[in-house]
């Protein structure tokens, strides 16, 4: 007994030396090796990493991409562009992007979501984190505090930027001005009027803290002016029809009508939005922001879309793309007509439809195209002017509006300046020699998208350019501004015509003419002026899909798309067997059905 | 080049002291009774008789039997309760999937006590391969157990006289199964008949319908037999050398692997085919240092060089399978490659000119053990420590060019006029490297108490710490420590105990969350041994088992660290007037201070009986509940606006049985065994932090479900002409017509959309069937080994060779079948997910057929030899399943399995 004794000390002795020794590593021996790793904890400790926090809220996920028409594949998040739904196309790669089901009307609470409010409140956790952390970053220069400040504006106008984005989908959202952790009590939908008020309150401040333009290294970043005038911006969509007024018939019994609008009328509501026009416009023109002019009443629109200029408040970029394009740019390429230049391919992306093709005004002012018979949506009713200017289907480009040849390739014209004077080839009969058609089976409509497709990608490789894409411009505000100041006085003022005119003389077009438009009263037909305006001055700017939607014309939208033809010349119109549905349960988005069950207080729109 | 060095070094050592030729031994008496075989478990090894948890073993003598080109080929149909999942057949890419009792994921792979690969090692160099199930068997790995463990133990030197073992075998491949696409005529007529219910018009006219394959205008270009040799090479050599004195011990092999790839179109530049070439060389050698002391060194080292074609092997595959038949001609009359704008990929060009890949992988394992016997302390006490060194180093360069192609425009005669598209560019090339290490640290004591009046007690413990360092993925090792023990415990070897436990920590978690403890107990009862039984001549042997034991799974599910919230690089724009890049930061996933591992909480009950001592029959039933599992808690606001952090929220269920049923005949002239085995599981999502759906939503809840499960609508039926389409929901995918699929309308809302989906099948296989009979008669032996899975579902509506026109061409027999949707040119309506789609691909599959014959013992020792056998050996042979189209493990476009037909000889000296 003793012996067994002896031996189990002997055995556990001899284990417990070994765990000892073993033991004695165990310390640190699982920790984490010290590195470059960047932390909540030590972003925040110099402004050149808090910088970045800032620069993210510039990334394309967040910023342009859905506005932008660059922009198809690869995506994160897989969402196409807002023109692609909104401005008369034909998507030739349809299936892919989440924006299909929003053209075919089929949209609902499970769908992929184009824009998700997942999406939405990364960027406001990002702002509301710099905002929290600002006063800690340390500085150790007068010129570093300025700079933390500025960075603070830029923080702020990017809170009001993301809930902008949402309140153009879904009406009002939560709003959430601090870093949650997830079990905090429920934060519900704001009333619309509220969450306008706090949207103008964060850019308010902005416009205090942001410099009016960076110096030329930092251009690019929010400004006073871009404050201003997305405030005005705001300010315009509250007061249209959409949110001021009763909520749509649709929505009657809706249990919470206040996050959807304001639900009566105010007409001070235009005059509040038209004052902040005009402040942003004072401000833009003080730091020298002009419509640009530079290439000439012929070539304005379509340089300014491949180029960086002082008409450009606030814009998303992308790093420089040549023809092979990096995965951002593939616009170009994708809308490339087949054999012009060195790179052969012959993908067709987006493809304007006759019925935008249509709408464009002639050179005189005047609308060729009335409507369409109403038992042959293909049918066009030829006005009164297009009868006397002589417009026929086979001429159909002659004399039009100066946006019509620079927004769209079309058969005949010319394309790029270093092609030989190629002509665009669109027929469709394959013996007919030296076409510029790639025979690809979705090229629908005969008519290809000119804007943001720089021509001279193509004469080589080695070309390049830096894609810039508008987020506000202020063609787009003097628009607002014109609209705002009709709709507030009835009728449209002296000054409401001058900004309408300046925008449309920049184009070569002629002034205003109030006999060119349809509507029972002056401030009907002005607002048709600035509808026609806003549709071919912003085409590929993904504004007509939210500017029908907030006049409550989104019927518009539901159109049987078509196109045309070409066989050995001989133009005829034809049936795209593609149509587009609007239904009125889309003038507020559904919110994701999982969003919803998850969190307390986000009250689910109306018809979902 | 430090690490061949070393390799070279322990070689010339080896030799130097085998040349010396020691005192040699006759070889060891093996005796074969079961009871007495040796199990490899955790660290150590058991006799059959004392095993009182759940594991399945298989003899490196029998996977010999399959000429596998990976190890992990061999054990289809061996081990309950291992399921093994074919995956492609390209040379150096067949490493299957191994899932124990229901895993989502690869056990442990323990090589002679430490993690390493199984890839490399040949069947001929395995003494043993061990399945390891239940939670006894596994506590000791802690963390790493919960998905079970595959241990594989090489051979050792043995004392007796160096006998010399060498095997050769060359033999052919196929494809197990061609796929018919259809062919030009087949595609352009139902192609119109597309184009017609699109409401559009024949693109076809007869006339071209029956010019096809007349002339270059009219191509009918059936791909496959283009790029698919009918037979390429596959031969495989080995030897080992074993031996050993009183002084040293030692095991020595070499191996070689070559295998072709079945591509038939060369590039004259470089060799484009896929390819595999394998040395590899093991040397495991025990070294009496003192009386009581043993030197133990094992190198094993492998270099594989490997070949593939510069575009990946889903392209060249796609393109097979998908490129329309009359898109364009293999080689224009020109000579150039046929090509059209939208469809670049010839296939043929691909392979003739494209480029390569190459890659080469080096594997070199080494440890190091010392063992000292402390029998002067107290008999039965030894204790060791052992280092191990393992590097990995792929290196992969390749080289890679556009090609140009051709199409021939309209026209109407031999005047061959071309459009052009993309041109020729120079070879580019690329090259990559990327290495690991793996080292560890161990020490070990064992106790082995002397047997006095029928107690038998061993007692063991260790420590161990790995590091694992990937030299240019993440420079942060991966680290784990644990300790552990276990004590068994028996009487008269009749009732046996055991407890294990270890304590585990990982580096993966937050200081004083980083350790667990992991325990376990299990017992085992040998009631043939009673009295009662002592003398039944029908039981020769009965055991009953039963084991409870909790094990871990240390994942690295959210990355590094999950504690800390990071910020990562976030996108970048340019700024200014200089167009310079700005980079952003973007916070990571939320900060998780509480992730711990998963826990597995395993139990298991089992029964061993030996009927006649010939008829064997082992049963197990199992049960594993899996805690905190880590899954995204999406029940959270959506507005927290952060990436959510992975939590230990959720549960798995999984429990069924696994058993294995033996025969083996009297020794005779004539004798024959067979082996049956059948594994079961049943396994279900308890909770996976879905935020779940009530109501008429609840169906499309996955909560419940097992993990692997096909999600779609169900079919109702066919729409039928006249006002069904209106009558019937909406389905919003696109127009329907007359015979398109009509999907069922699950949350009655009049529209079928995601809210309609629910489970319609499930892809996990969960029944395993394994079966081998064999005989030996005189010098002659057979043996066949069959393998099938059961309940094992897939989908092919998104698979692009099964969609007609939607992705281009498609496979015959599916085009074709009774019942198959309208056809589109567009319209996806008929290719959502759907239970139209899900077929059952059960299958029973012949795996190994062999036939030996070894020469009379006469003639062989007048060649002074031991042995000389010749076989014939078929592998993958024959299939037997509802889905015919494919291999029905393979069932999407790649590359696919392979048969084979080996001729070998074995000699040993």
């Amino acid at each position: 007994m003793k012996n067994d004794m002896i031996k189990y000390f002997k055995i556990v002795g001899f284990v417990l030396v070994l765990a000892t020794v073993f033991g004695a590593c165990e310390g640190d021996f699982l920790e984490k090796p010290a590195g470059s790793d960047i932390t909540i904890d030590t972003v925040f400790v110099s402004t050149s990493n808090a910088q970045q926090t800032i620069f993210y809220l510039y990334h394309d996920d967040f910023f342009g991409a859905d506005n932008i028409a660059l922009n198809w594949w690869d995506n994160p998040q897989a969402y196409a562009s807002w023109s692609e739904i909104g401005d008369d196309l034909y998507p030739s790669h349809k299936g892919l992007g989440k924006s299909k089901t929003y053209i075919s009307g089929a949209v609902n609470s499970s769908s992929g979501q184009m824009y998700g409010l997942d999406w939405m409140y990364l960027a406001v956790r990002s702002a509301n984190t710099f905002i929290e952390k600002a006063s800690t970053i340390p500085t150790v220069s007068e010129e570093d505090d300025a700079y933390v400040d500025k960075m603070l504006g830029e923080a702020h106008a990017h809170l009001s930027y993301q809930y902008f984005k949402g309140m153009k989908l879904w009406g009002s959202v939560p709003w959430i001005h601090q870093r949650l952790e997830g079990g905090e009590e429920a934060i519900p939908r704001p009333s619309f009027s509220d969450f306008v008020d706090s949207m103008v309150v964060h850019l308010d401040i902005a416009a205090e803290l942001l410099p009016a333009r960076w110096e030329d290294r930092w251009q690019g970043r929010f400004t006073s002016v871009a404050a201003k005038t997305l405030k005005a911006k705001i300010l315009v969509y509250a007061a249209s029809p959409l949110y001021n007024g009763e909520i749509p018939n649709y929505a009657s019994g809706y249990e919470h009508p206040e996050v959807l609008g304001y639900g009566s009328f105010s007409n001070e509501r235009w005059k509040r939005a038209a004052d902040a026009c005009k402040e942003a416009i004072d401000a833009a023109h003080a730091a020298g922001y002009g419509l640009y002019q530079g290439s000439g009443e012929e070539k304005n629109i379509y340089d300014l879309a491949i180029s960086l200029t002082d008409e450009h408040i606030l814009y998303q970029t992308f790093e420089s793309a040549n023809s092979e394009g990096g995965w951002k740019y593939c616009h170009n390429m994708m809308n490339w007509p087949y054999g012009i230049g060195w790179y052969n391919r012959t993908d067709v992306m987006y493809q304007p439809t006759i019925q935008h093709i249509d709408a464009y005004q002639l050179s005189n002012g005047a609308f060729p195209i009335d409507g369409y018979d109403n038992n042959d949506p293909m049918q066009p009713i030829i006005s009164q002017a297009g009868m006397d200017a002589g417009y026929t289907d086979q001429d159909y480009h002659l004399n039009r509006d100066t946006r019509f040849y620079q927004n769209v390739v079309y058969h005949g014209s010319k394309f790029g300046e270093n092609y030989n004077n190629k002509l665009i080839n669109f027929d469709a009969d394959p013996t007919v020699p030296d076409r510029t058609h790639g025979d690809h089976s979705e090229f629908k409509t005969s008519f290809m998208a000119r804007k943001f497709v720089n021509e001279a990608l193509g004469e080589s490789p080695s070309i390049t350019y830096r894609p810039v894409h508008p987020i506000l411009r202020l063609a787009d505000l003097y628009l607002l501004y014109a609209e705002s100041l009709s709709e507030y006085n009835g009728a449209p003022t002296g000054d409401a015509i001058f900004y309408l005119n300046e925008v449309r003389s920049r184009s070569g077009m002629p002034d205003y003419d109030a006999a060119n438009y349809k509507g029972a009263s002056d401030k009907e037909k002005f607002h048709n002026a600035i509808k026609y305006e806003r549709k071919v001055e912003l085409f590929l700017e993904a504004q007509r899909y939210f500017d029908l939607r907030r006049w409550k014309e989104g019927d518009d939208l539901t159109t049987n798309m078509g196109g045309i033809i070409i066989n050995n010349g001989a133009v005829s119109r034809i049936d795209i067997n593609f149509s587009r549905i609007f239904n009125e349960k889309m003038y507020f988005h559904p919110f994701h059905s999982s969003w919803v069950n998850n969190t307390e207080g986000l009250y689910q729109n109306p018809g979902w | 080049m430090r690490k061949y060095n070393i390799i070279y070094f322990s070689f010339l050592m080896l030799f130097a002291i085998s040349m010396c030729g020691w005192a040699q031994t006759d070889s060891l008496n093996v005796n074969s009774k079961i009871i007495d075989q040796e199990v490899s478990i955790a660290f150590g090894k058991q006799s059959f008789g004392e095993v009182t948890s759940s594991i399945s073993t298989v003899s490196g003598e029998e996977l010999e039997k399959s000429s596998a080109t990976n190890l992990g080929n061999s054990l289809y149909g061996r081990l309950p309760g291992l399921f093994v999942i074919q995956a492609s057949g390209e040379p150096g890419k067949d490493l299957p999937w191994l899932r124990i009792r229901g895993a989502s994921v690869n056990p442990l792979i323990i090589v002679d006590g430490y993690e390493r690969d199984l890839s490399f090692i040949n069947p001929e160099e395995v003494e043993s391969i061990s399945v390891l199930k239940d939670g006894a068997a596994l506590a000791i790995y802690g963390m790493k157990g919960a998905n079970g463990a595959i241990v594989v133990t090489t051979k050792r030197g043995i004392e007796q006289k160096t006998q010399i073992s060498f095997s050769l075998q060359s033999g052919v491949q196929m494809p197990y199964e061609t796929v018919n696409v259809l062919g030009a005529k087949d595609y352009m007529t139902m192609y119109n008949q597309a184009a017609l219910n699109d409401g559009l018009p024949a693109k076809y006219t007869t006339d071209d319908i029956a010019a096809a394959g007349t002339s270059p205008r009219f191509p009918d270009v059936n791909w496959e037999d283009e790029v698919v040799k009918k037979l390429t090479n596959v031969s495989k050599a080995n030897l080992g050398i074993r031996g050993g004195s009183n002084f040293i011990k030692y095991f020595v092999n070499f191996g070689f692997l070559y295998n072709d790839g079945i591509y038939k179109p060369e590039n004259p530049d470089m060799n484009s085919n896929a390819n595999m070439t394998r040395f590899n060389v093991r040397s495991n050698f025990d070294l009496q240092v003192t009386k009581n002391t043993v030197f133990s060194m094992d190198l094993a080292g492998s270099f594989d060089n490997k070949g593939y074609p510069a575009n990946s092997t889903s392209e060249i595959w796609n393109a097979m399978y998908t490129l329309p038949p009359n898109a364009f001609n293999i080689k224009n009359p020109d000579g150039s490659y046929g090509g059209t704008s939208l469809l670049l990929n010839n296939p043929v060009a691909m392979l003739e000119t494209s480029g390569r890949n190459k890659v080469v992988d080096q594997y070199l394992n080494a440890s190091f053990k010392l063992t000292q016997d402390f029998d002067f302390i107290t008999k039965g006490l030894s204790a060791s420590i052992g280092y191990v060194l393992d590097h990995s180093a792929n290196n992969s360069d390749g080289t890679w060019r556009y090609f140009q192609v051709k199409q021939i425009a309209p026209g109407y005669d031999d005047n061959y006029q071309y459009y052009t598209y993309r041109e020729n560019t120079e070879y580019n090339n690329w090259s990559n490297a990327a290495s690991t290490r793996f080292t560890v640290f161990d020490a070990q004591v064992l106790y082995e108490m002397p047997t006095a009046n029928g107690h038998d007690l061993t007692f063991m413990t260790r420590f161990q710490s790995d590091k694992e360092s990937k030299a240019n993925t993440d420079l942060t090792p991966y680290v784990t420590n644990s300790v552990g023990g276990r004590l068994s415990y028996s009487y008269n070897n009749k009732y046996l105990f055991e407890v294990a436990a270890s304590y585990y920590g990982s580096d993966q978690y937050a200081e004083g969350k980083r350790y667990g403890f992991f325990p376990s107990a299990s017992a085992g009862w040998v009631f043939s041994d009673e009295s009662f039984l002592e003398d039944s001549k029908l039981l020769s042997y009965g055991k009953l088992r039963a084991s409870y034991g909790i094990t871990g799974l240390n994942r690295y599910a959210s990355g590094r660290y999950p504690y800390y919230q990071f910020y990562t690089g976030g996108g970048s724009f340019p700024i200014g007037e200089d167009w310079d890049m700005m980079y952003g930061l973007k916070p990571g996933r939320l900060a998780n201070e509480d992730t711990k591992w998963e826990v597995s909480e395993k139990i298991n009950m089992g029964v061993d009986l030996e009927f006649f001592k010939q008829l064997s029959f082992t049963f197990d039933y199992f049960m594993d509940k899996r805690t905190d599992v880590l899954y995204i808690d999406y029940s959270r606001p959506a507005v927290t606006g952060a990436t959510l952090p992975i939590e230990n929220i959720g549960e798995i269920h999984n429990t069924g049985f696994d058993t294995k049923l033996g025969f083996i005949s009297k020794p005779g002239d004539f004798s024959w065994y067979a082996d049956f085995m059948l594994s079961y599981f049943d396994n279900s999502i308890e909770e996976m932090g879905e935020s779940i759906s009530e109501g008429n939503l609840s169906h499309i809840n996955k909560t419940g479900d097992p993990y692997n499960a096909i999600y779609g609508y169900e079919v109702e039926g066919y729409y039928e002409a006249g006002e069904d389409v209106s009558l019937s929901p909406t389905q919003t995918f696109g127009s329907v017509a007359e015979g398109d699929l009509k999907y069922r309308d699950l949350n009655g809302d009049n529209i079928i959309d995601e809210r309609d989906m629910t489970m319609i099948g499930s892809r996990l296989a969960n029944v395993d069937l394994g079966l081998k009979l064999g005989f030996n008669y005189k010098n002659f032996d057979l043996e066949a080994m069959f393998q099938g899975q059961l309940n094992r579902d897939i989908t092919i509506n998104d698979n692009a060779m099964y969609q007609p026109f939607i992705k281009g061409n498609a496979v015959t027999e599916i085009a074709k079948e009774d019942g198959f949707p309208r056809l589109s040119l567009t319209n996806m309506n008929n290719y959502q997910s759907s239970s139209y789609w899900v077929r059952s691909v059960d299958f029973i599959k012949l795996r190994n057929l062999e036939l030996g014959y070894s020469l009379p013992k006469h003639l062989s020792s007048s060649l002074r030899m031991d042995k000389v056998r010749f076989f014939f050996r078929g592998m993958n042979i024959l299939t037997l399943s509802d889905w015919k189209y494919t291999d029905p493990e393979f069932s999407w476009i790649g590359y696919p399995p392979m048969k084979t037909y080996y001729l070998g000889v074995n000699i040993n000296f």
